[in-house]
């Protein structure tokens, strides 16, 4: 198919996959426009009237006090970050000493596998309603920090444990045994030689750990129990009437979601660095 | 593992004990019963519903299929560059990685009276009076549903597709197939992995959806995963765990189904 130039079929398709980028990104292009909304008369719709950074600054308590109350999000923004760091630490954790355990078949690997699968596919909404039914039968208040945790973490361990699972897969492991074998003990092994080859996995873990946290919403609902994470808190705003200091905060949730990205992608790009550099002193010892 | 089976399987299993416990009131008291299975299947309104939640999943399906099938077309058979591919993937992919909800929310300044989408079409003379079934409605709901999980069929059909020995398409092209046979009898069929994993999970995420839709339908349009909330939220546990079960039910149902297309356990 190579070196056949553009033909109609093609460009058809081209010009197609452009318009479904344009589809997935529209909206939200739209709500960014109207996030610069002139304010507070401004509704959350065009046409935009005299254009301004009034709803950002409203979010942050700098603009005058209007008829419309600004968002109050601070405490549900504390909450999901914590429960996010949490949710991150635990699964990245388990995650990696599940798929440790993995790589040596085990009886019943291959059940506990889907068991683990069954976490990411089992539809929110059953495992909140499910979670919620047991902490009422043994008397237990639902709270982000207990129930919610609980579901985040079903949630996101499936994720950290496949990536860890890919990684240990790939790593070969008669590099620690000569490392043992030339008489490093097992913690060295583990700080120099392990460490070094799974840290991008365990970055990855962590990153699906933190952000699927941060945003996560239909598991919440009920297991958080009477407290809001900040998807609870916005998802609150929706049934009243929005202004356009939502679209507001939308974006600036969004551009943080990116920033965590962004530091993923840094760190990602260090280690690789690294572990080139080590290779590139093995093959010059070799 | 352990918390796995704790946090997971348990309460599973708890929504199945639960639905047959007897609910009077908002009291709740272990003596097993039907009454709430009877409550759902006599009634037309929740009836009504699951109706509404099977037809809303064929629709998104069809949909995400009928829109993401070209594009996993185009990354993996068309673009040639592998760098270019991962790029176009990634734009795909990229949204999922912002809020749900900010992504719901974002489709009411499109669809609304005064939305975007209103806006252009009278400029354009289109239309002279907005629109009004776009936003508010089933409308609404289903396309911000196609929207957000379009990805899902992407990704793996792209993927499925990427595996695919070019040679074999270009010896049937060479031996004079017509580019609708080469698809019928050689594309289709294996990018069907791909299809058929990218629709599980788009099923599973429709069939327990309720955000999506009662942000978008103004709630004037339930699906099963509501009736879940608002039962809760009267503390119906018994009728909430019964519809639980029958959505649990029904997602076994679809996936048994999928699989019968294509085991995809031989596929790893």
């Amino acid at each position: 198919m190579a070196g056949r130039g553009w033909t109609l079929g093609k460009t058809a398709l081209a010009v197609y996959t452009a318009i479904f980028l344009l589809f997935l990104y529209g909206p939200f292009i739209v709500l960014t426009i109207i996030s610069f909304q002139g304010g507070p008369e401004g509704g959350p719709q065009f046409p935009l009237r005299d254009p301004g950074l009034y709803w950002y600054e409203q979010l942050f308590g700098l603009a005058p006090p209007s008829r419309i109350a600004p968002l109050d999000i601070g405490d549900s923004l504390w909450i999901s970050i914590r429960l996010a760091l949490m949710t991150m630490v635990i699964s990245t954790t388990l995650g990696t000493l599940t798929a440790l355990a993995f790589r040596r078949r085990f009886k019943g690997s291959g059940l506990a596998f889907y068991i683990v699968l069954l976490g990411i596919m089992a539809p929110g909404i059953l495992l909140g309603l499910g979670t919620s039914l047991a902490a009422n039968e043994i008397g237990m208040t639902r709270n982000w920090w207990s129930t919610g945790l609980f579901v985040h973490v079903v949630y996101t361990f499936p994720f950290a444990f496949v990536i860890m699972l890919a990684i240990f897969n790939r790593f070969d492991k008669s590099v620690e045994e000569v490392a043992q074998n030339l008489g490093a003990n097992p913690l060295t092994t583990f700080r120099r030689i392990t460490l070094p080859e799974i840290a991008p996995g365990i970055l990855s873990a962590a990153l699906f750990g933190f952000t699927l946290s941060y945003d996560e919403f239909p598991r919440s609902v009920l297991a958080a129990g009477s407290t809001n994470t900040l998807p609870l808190e916005l998802y609150g705003t929706f049934t009243v009437e929005i202004h356009p200091n939502i679209f507001a905060f939308g974006v600036l949730t969004t551009l943080f979601s990116f920033g965590i990205l962004l530091v993923y992608a840094l760190l990602l790009s260090a280690f690789t660095r690294r572990r080139k550099r080590a290779t590139g002193i093995q093959e010059e010892i070799g | 593992m352990l918390w796995m089976l704790l946090f997971l399987i348990v309460p599973l299993a708890l929504i199945v004990y639960f639905s047959f416990w007897t609910q009077e009131g908002s009291a709740l008291t272990p003596d097993l019963t039907l009454d709430s299975y009877q409550r759902f299947f006599r009634s037309d309104v929740y009836v009504g519903v699951m109706r509404n939640t099977i037809q809303t999943w064929l629709i998104v399906l069809g949909l995400t299929l009928l829109i993401g099938y070209p594009v996993a077309y185009f990354i993996s058979m068309m673009v040639d560059n592998p760098r270019n591919q991962t790029i176009l993937l990634l734009l795909a992919i990229i949204p999922f990685w912002t809020s749900f909800l900010i992504r719901v929310l974002a489709w009411r300044p499109m669809l609304g009276e005064n939305g975007a989408i209103n806006i252009v079409l009278q400029r354009l003379g289109i239309i002279d009076q907005p629109l009004s079934f776009l936003l508010y409605t089933e409308f609404g709901a289903i396309l911000g549903m196609t929207q957000i999980y379009a990805v899902f069929m992407v990704g793996p059909i792209t993927f499925s597709l990427g595996r695919l020995d070019r040679s074999v398409v270009d010896a049937a092209r060479d031996l004079g197939a017509s580019p609708l046979k080469v698809f019928k009898d050689i594309i289709w069929p294996l990018s069907l992995p791909g299809v058929v994993a990218g629709s599980i999970f788009v099923s599973v995420m429709v069939l327990g959806e309720f955000a999506t839709n009662s942000a978008l339908s103004g709630r004037k349009f339930n699906l099963l995963g509501n009736i879940i909330l608002t039962q809760v939220g009267n503390l119906k546990w018994a009728f909430a765990a019964v519809v639980g079960v029958i959505l649990t039910i029904l997602i076994g149902i679809v996936i048994g189904l999928l699989l019968r297309v294509v085991d995809l356990r031989k596929q790893l």
